[in-house]
């Protein structure tokens, strides 16, 4: 008897099946994911099987069918166990609950990664995590907002300012949050989303040392946090150094958002630490890059100013911030998040993203010290 | 341009740094730095005009400036200045003094200003693009995950005026992609939805609403009268189908069109913006596809319901989104030189985020915009 006995395999609905000019090639084009693998066959029958694989007939029933021998069967179970493991196909049993979920788009969209048994599943490890957002302005508020959209429940946000005027060309505000504490706007936001589902801790503080956010977070201590570092005041490498000192002290991965002033369409890191370079081997790197190009120079600089910023800048600035979060929850090999060891800049003329590498700086206080990680316990 | 005079308080741009680099015998080398776009600009000065720029990171009369570096108001002096504002790195008036727009509008978009001068260095030229913003009417067809995401963006860009038209509710599974407030707006028109999301967002709102689906005998005029561009989101019947109907609408009244991405199977694609004669239209998009894709016929899909079976995730429709309103903005921002805007499309890969880009030329002989028309 199969493993396959009961299960009743549709090719995903958004996978393409398609004839290749090689006798006998397909190629399974995942159109969600814009990537694809090829397979030979040899036997037409699977070809037939593929064709007609709408989800109505359990695989017990497929060998009378279509009059399969013992081999064809352990073939097509070979088979089976390709195409589920390279997600093209599911178990309609499985997936038809899902016709009425509000993240199905999520759980489809991780399903072209995950084989479909474990998609609940890692849509709930995913959920239930816990996003720190330091900093609720332009890109943070986005940054909330997708995270939400893909069904993570708790969130820490940590912010003192208020809502004014011109923070509505950029920020997820509304002319009604007008005077509101930005944290108590994002959470409203969330409320009127889904009642109930989404818990939010707003920490109405200003992020001014390593000490007070270890404390915040020991205090909501959560098994899948990650840091989120949106603030730029006084600046992103002032709050950077902050949220490293306690993400390296608690073994908590985070992410450097980019989008703040001076750097619109950036992309920022992410960062696991004592697996990838941290901000310290980052900025090392950036000031080795900058010195060449400006070594020598006297920068003159205004206090007091007003740089400009646009919404779809922030927004996708945001949007990588949260792709990213998303990679490291699934933890798939297959699918690492993009920005470790990396800094890109979004050309928003072209529409391409330039990243730019950068490696365990040798002497990084943090990095370069492998025994600090000996003792540590992982969270991912 | 704002007279020069020693009365004056030229004034560095706060989106521009500057850099000085040591005297070499009888020069110096300055790098500008635009933030906002990265530009960087490189000169070489006397070693005065370079004490100058250091004088005019400060808010003082041009005559106080000049005194620090031992110059006067000759025509050499005047001539430097001139380049500076030319080049925008210096304004000679306050940049967001307008006549043309509610101060409030003002207020609530000078971020937007300040990053339009970036990139377009002269503050008259931003009004010119803000007031455009100000006044166009906007169609969007399909109010659905990039649809809702594109308009949102637009009221945060300044444009208040618009057309909305879809048929369809809010749907629990909206939470996924929109910012809808599905807590309450299941059961709504998407179009009251997306109504009340302008509300909350833009200057002065003024919205006329359709319920309805793009169909062969739906009267266009009907629906974008006094549109200065369309926007389609639209996928029903399919996208190919209402982009080619709103296309050759666009094409008779040569209005621009933003055929969208980020719909099924494309979920962070850049779509297109069909500028009429200019760009190739969406017949020529689809001549295109037809060549190009001939030889790749996927088997029929056995399940025959799809809908509602491909994944998403709002980051990935907010990026679609985002660049369809980057596309909108440089076509406000230059609508005379329409060489600003290429033909193409490209995919986003979700998994290394490289951008699959490609161009497309305009059909010489197609039936809607080439020679073969009618």
């Amino acid at each position: 008897m199969s493993r396959y006995s009961e299960e009743h395999f549709r090719l995903r609905p958004s996978v393409s099946f398609v004839p290749l000019p090689q006798q006998g090639t397909y190629q399974f084009f995942l159109s969600d994911i814009r990537q694809s693998f090829n397979l030979a066959f040899a036997d037409g029958t699977y070809i037939e099987i593929l064709s007609k694989l709408d989800g109505s007939m359990p695989f017990r029933e497929m060998e009378e069918a279509y009059g399969l021998s013992g081999q064809q069967l352990a073939g097509l179970e070979r088979l089976f166990d390709v195409l589920v493991e390279r997600c093209a196909v599911e178990d309609l049993r499985t997936v038809a609950p899902r016709a009425f979920d509000p993240f199905r788009r999520v759980k489809t969209f991780i399903a072209s990664y995950i084989p479909y048994h474990a998609v609940e599943a890692a849509w709930e490890r995913l959920s239930d995590s816990h996003a720190v957002v330091i900093g609720a302005g332009g890109v943070g508020s986005w940054v909330v907002s997708m995270l939400a959209q893909m069904g993570i429940k708790n969130f820490t946000l940590l912010d003192d300012d208020v809502v004014k005027p011109h923070n509505l060309n950029r920020s997820l505000f509304t002319k009604g949050d007008m005077g509101t504490l930005k944290v108590q706007a994002l959470e409203r936001m969330l409320s009127e989303r889904r009642k109930d589902y989404y818990a939010v801790r707003p920490v109405i503080e200003k992020l001014e040392n390593s000490e007070r956010l270890l404390s915040l977070l020991k205090a909501g201590r959560h098994p899948r946090t990650v840091l989120i570092n949106c603030a730029d005041f006084p600046s992103v490498a002032h709050t950077s150094a902050i949220v490293n000192e306690a993400a390296f002290a608690l073994n908590l991965p985070y992410i450097i958002a980019g989008g703040y002033n001076m750097h619109l369409s950036l992309v920022g890191p992410t960062i696991i630490p004592g697996e990838t370079p941290c901000f310290h081997c980052i900025s090392h790197g950036m000031d080795q890059l900058k010195l060449a190009e400006i070594e020598g120079a006297e920068r003159i600089v205004k206090e007091h100013r007003n740089l400009g910023n646009l919404a779809p800048l922030a927004a996708i600035s945001a949007s990588f911030v949260a792709n990213e979060y998303l990679k490291l929850l699934l933890a798939l090999p297959n699918l690492k998040p993009t920005m470790i060891g990396k800094r890109g800049e979004f050309n928003f003329f072209t529409k391409k993203l330039v990243l730019e590498e950068y490696k365990v700086w040798d002497e990084c206080p943090y990095c370069a010290q492998e025994l600090y990680y000996e003792n540590q316990t992982k969270h991912f | 341009m704002t007279k020069l005079s020693e009365a004056s308080a030229p004034e560095l741009r706060d989106g521009v740094e500057v850099f000085l680099f040591p005297r070499n015998g009888d020069s110096c080398q300055v790098l500008f730095l635009f933030l906002s776009n990265r530009r960087r600009l490189r000169i070489e000065c006397k070693p005065a005009f370079a004490l100058l720029l250091k004088g005019l990171s400060k808010t003082q009369p041009l005559a106080d400036t000049l005194k620090e570096s031992s110059l006067v108001l000759d025509d050499e002096t005047s001539a430097f200045l001139s380049f500076l504002e030319g080049e925008g790195i210096i304004t000679l008036a306050d940049p967001l003094a307008s006549g043309q727009l509610p101060t409030e509008y003002v207020e609530q978009y000078k971020r937007q200003l300040y990053f339009l001068l970036d990139i377009l260095r002269s503050p008259q030229k931003v009004h010119e693009v803000q007031k455009r913003i100000f006044d166009a009417q906007i169609a969007v067809f399909g109010l659905g995950a990039v649809g809702c995401g594109i308009l949102q963006q637009l009221c945060m860009m300044g444009f208040r005026r618009f057309v909305l038209i879809d048929y369809a509710e809010v749907e629990a599974n909206d939470i996924a992609r929109t910012p809808y407030r599905t807590a309450s707006q299941i059961g709504l028109p998407k179009t009251l939805a997306a109504k009340a999301l302008v509300e909350d967002l833009a200057f002065d709102p003024v919205v006329r609403l359709h319920n309805t689906t793009l169909q062969t005998r739906t009267d266009l005029d009907e629906l974008v009268q006094g549109t200065t561009l369309m926007v389609n989101t639209a996928d029903e019947p399919y996208v190919g189908y209402t982009n080619i109907k709103l296309s050759r609408y666009a094409l008779q009244h040569d209005i621009p069109l933003m055929a969208a991405g980020g719909f099924d199977a494309h979920l962070a694609s850049l779509g297109e913006l069909l500028v009429p004669h200019v760009t190739p239209c969406a017949d020529c998009y689809a001549t295109y596809f037809h060549e190009s894709l001939k030889d790749w016929k996927p088997v029929p899909h056995p399940v025959k319901e799809r809908e509602g079976w491909f994944g998403g995730l709002g980051s990935l429709s907010a990026f679609s989104a985002s660049t369809a309103a980057l596309d909108i903005l440089t076509y406000f921002m230059n609508p005379e030189d329409k060489r600003e805007v290429a033909g193409g499309r490209g995919e986003f890969h979700f998994h290394d985020y490289s951008l699959d880009t490609f161009t497309v030329e305009r059909d010489a002989h197609c039936q809607s915009c080439g020679e073969g028309r009618e």
